[in-house]
């Protein structure tokens, strides 16, 4: 992956801000996710195909995340040393805005 | 006359904006307002007074605990609830102490949500399940209780209402009834009676 092409030790990578990260992002696309379907469920014969093209487009986008997501971590593990480091930086892209969340209470 | 809940929706992610939004609206809420921001929900929120607003807890610029705390007196007829990820116990005790009247997970179903939506509105306060739990085993006993509260617990025990208590503290009735069930649900209480005997009993108040 062109993230790790970069690789480096990252003294400051934060393992909590990690996690926080990958599980806001998941449960937020998990949420929309769920919400479509059942939207879909709820639809008439008119409206259905929206629903379904809606979850389709998320389901798609949490899908290639979460294959990214696998890749990364199968990387980082395999760096020992570096890994976490390596871990950081891909998170931050795959997951930029909650990487941008403080801790403590604003989750 | 219309007697739909009116609520205002407030999270960073723009799929779990639209999907719950549109949730809400097939389920009979009426959603005046959508913000994809803190800032932008604390405008919605004064603008529309909402029967409810459903909070993120966590946006960048602002979360919902610091919306709840900016909006909280200007509109208390609003109840806030939080939407969150986390089942964090700390959050939700302090979301709790803003005046927040709901909590819920986010992986919770979806029928939860309107679930809180509609106790919130009737008056009530909506713990998820597994966050009561963990304010529970976290130890959720008279420390939890905050200043606001114990004064309110004291209040009631000297047999005002809450009209009374109101004006003693320059708050509103709402806000008094908040403070009750919050202290109930702490103190383990299935009444305010109980939760005021259970104060006295713990020497929290004379």
């Amino acid at each position: 992956m062109a993230i790790l092409e970069h690789d480096h030790v990252d003294p400051h990578a934060d393992p909590e801000r990690i996690v926080r990260a990958v599980s806001h992002g998941l449960a937020n696309r998990l949420l929309a996710i769920r919400c479509y379907a059942e939207l879909a469920a709820l639809a008439d014969a008119d409206s259905v195909r929206q629903e379904l093209d809606s979850l389709l487009r998320v389901t798609d986008e949490t899908a290639a995340l979460v294959r990214e997501l696998a890749s990364t971590v199968r990387e980082a593990v395999s760096k020992t040393g570096h890994g976490m480091g390596a871990l950081d930086t891909c998170i931050t892209r795959l997951f930029p805005d909650e990487m941008l969340l403080d801790g403590g209470t604003t989750r | 006359m219309s007697t739909e809940i009116t609520c205002v929706l407030a999270d960073d992610h723009p799929a779990v904006l639209d999907s719950v939004g549109r949730y809400l609206a097939a389920e009979g809420v009426a959603v005046v307002g959508a913000a994809a921001n803190g800032n932008a929900a604390e405008a919605l929120v004064l603008e529309h007074r909402p029967d409810v607003a459903l909070l993120d807890a966590a946006m960048p610029d602002l979360s919902g605990v610091e919306v709840l705390r900016r909006t909280a007196y200007q509109v208390p007829e609003t109840a806030i609830v939080l939407y969150t990820g986390s089942s964090d116990a700390a959050l939700a005790r302090e979301a709790l102490d803003a005046g927040a009247r709901g909590f819920v997970r986010k992986d919770a179903p979806l029928a939860d949500v309107l679930r809180a939506i509609n106790t919130v509105v009737a008056g009530g306060v909506y713990i998820d399940p597994c966050v009561a739990g963990a304010l529970r085993s976290a130890g959720s006993d008279e420390r939890a209780l905050s200043p606001r509260e114990l004064d309110v617990l004291r209040l009631l025990a000297e047999g005002l209402r809450y009209a009374e208590i109101g004006k003693k503290l320059f708050i509103s009735d709402e806000t008094v009834r908040t403070h009750v069930q919050h202290a109930t649900a702490k103190l383990g209480a299935r009444s305010r009676t109980e939760a005021v005997v259970l104060a006295v009993r713990k020497s929290l108040i004379a």
